[in-house]
């Protein structure tokens, strides 16, 4: 009986990107001028001034091509700080949310990318959810946002409520 | 005194209900040991019994990701888990995995094949990470918005560069970014 040597080489699920989608690193160190504060700030646990300013929070997930939908704090945050969000992530992410309470918005944004399995086609179709919201106007995006105010309220209940929710289960079911 | 709680920890009120319903001989975060196993063999054969009690159980924090290799019906860092137990002969059934991978139950099949010796899986999103406990609130402030979009880019991952990428090419300036390349 052996242990198995884990290094970031050991993460093949990760090498996911083929030829059709440009993935070059990212060496050069951007911030927005918008965007301040400490990492604990942009936890979920303050809320970012900065979140204010934008309608939709672009959520990056730890993990992408991966057997599970994974949730981190990342998710949580524009819950925390009430605004509009894509995930990319694996699949089944918004599913699991819908699973603990959470409402998403998809009367507003194409979240069909949730379903889809292929990460290569899950990428192309986030793209262009993301791209279709971003590139309306301002006005009509503030519009979207006061039309999902209470699924933000709502959602910010949920995550308030989590743990109680989740021991509440575990009394349940365990 | 100052304690340490890793954001990879069951919050202390989830570690108190299990304590309420088991026997809780440990309780660790995996992602302590997924680059040294051998020091969670050593830290475990603290604890090592000759005989298990019903609801003895050992509680594993399962909340960082895994490592997969293509084809490999596990992650790696699961099947060394298991290989601990094996070595130091504690049953299965005394592994209490708390885990945010919702259907892991499929992989813990594999390497627990008798269902009369499995650990218990939970799965839940109650973790240091995921629950801050207190929350501030703010109003939504729509009327603020001045940015379509924001994308704050952790860690170097391939969908990571894929999206900014992306964003660089076409929105760079309907999105704030930022990147974190170290």
């Amino acid at each position: 009986m052996t242990y198995i040597v884990t290094s970031p080489f050991t993460r093949q699920n990760e090498l996911w990107a083929n030829g059709s989608i440009e993935c070059r690193p990212v060496t050069e160190k951007y911030c927005h001028p918008i965007i301040s504060g400490t990492k604990g700030e942009l936890s979920t646990l303050n809320h970012a001034d900065f979140y204010k300013y934008i309608g939709l929070d672009i959520v990056t997930e730890t993990v992408y091509n991966y057997p599970y939908p994974y949730i981190s704090e990342k998710t949580l945050r524009p819950i925390a700080c009430k605004r509009l969000f894509v995930v990319v992530a694996a699949p089944g992410v918004l599913s699991l949310l819908h699973s603990k309470g959470f409402e998403t918005f998809s009367d507003v944004l194409d979240e069909s990318y949730d379903t889809i399995q292929d990460p290569h086609e899950r990428f192309w179709q986030l793209q262009k959810t993301i791209k279709e919201f971003v590139l309306q106007p301002v006005e009509t995006i503030i519009d979207i946002v006061k039309l999902k105010t209470p699924a933000l309220e709502h959602n910010f209940e949920v995550l308030k409520k989590l743990q109680d929710i989740e021991l509440q289960n575990l009394n349940d079911s365990y | 005194m100052f304690k340490y709680t890793s954001p990879y920890e069951l919050t202390e009120n989830y570690k108190t209900a299990l304590q309420s319903k088991y026997c809780v001989l440990d309780n660790f975060s995996l992602a302590r040991f997924d680059s040294n196993f051998e020091l969670l063999e050593k830290h475990l054969s603290n604890i090592v019994k000759s005989k298990y009690e019903p609801c003895d159980r050992i509680v594993v924090d399962h909340f960082d990701t895994d490592y997969y290799l293509n084809g490999f019906p596990y992650g790696l860092g699961l099947h060394n888990l298991f290989t601990v137990f094996r070595k130091l002969d504690i049953p299965l059934y005394v592994m209490l995995l708390v885990t945010n991978h919702y259907g892991i139950a499929r992989e813990v099949n594999c390497l627990a094949p008798d269902p009369c010796d499995r650990p218990t899986i939970i799965e839940t999103l109650i973790s240091n990470l995921h629950y801050a406990g207190v929350y501030n609130d703010h109003n939504v402030d729509a009327d603020m918005i001045s940015i379509p979009g924001l994308c704050m880019l952790g860690q170097g991952r391939v969908h990571r560069h894929a999206i900014f990428r992306f964003i660089e090419s076409e929105l760079m300036t309907h999105i704030a970014v930022s990147t974190n390349p170290s």
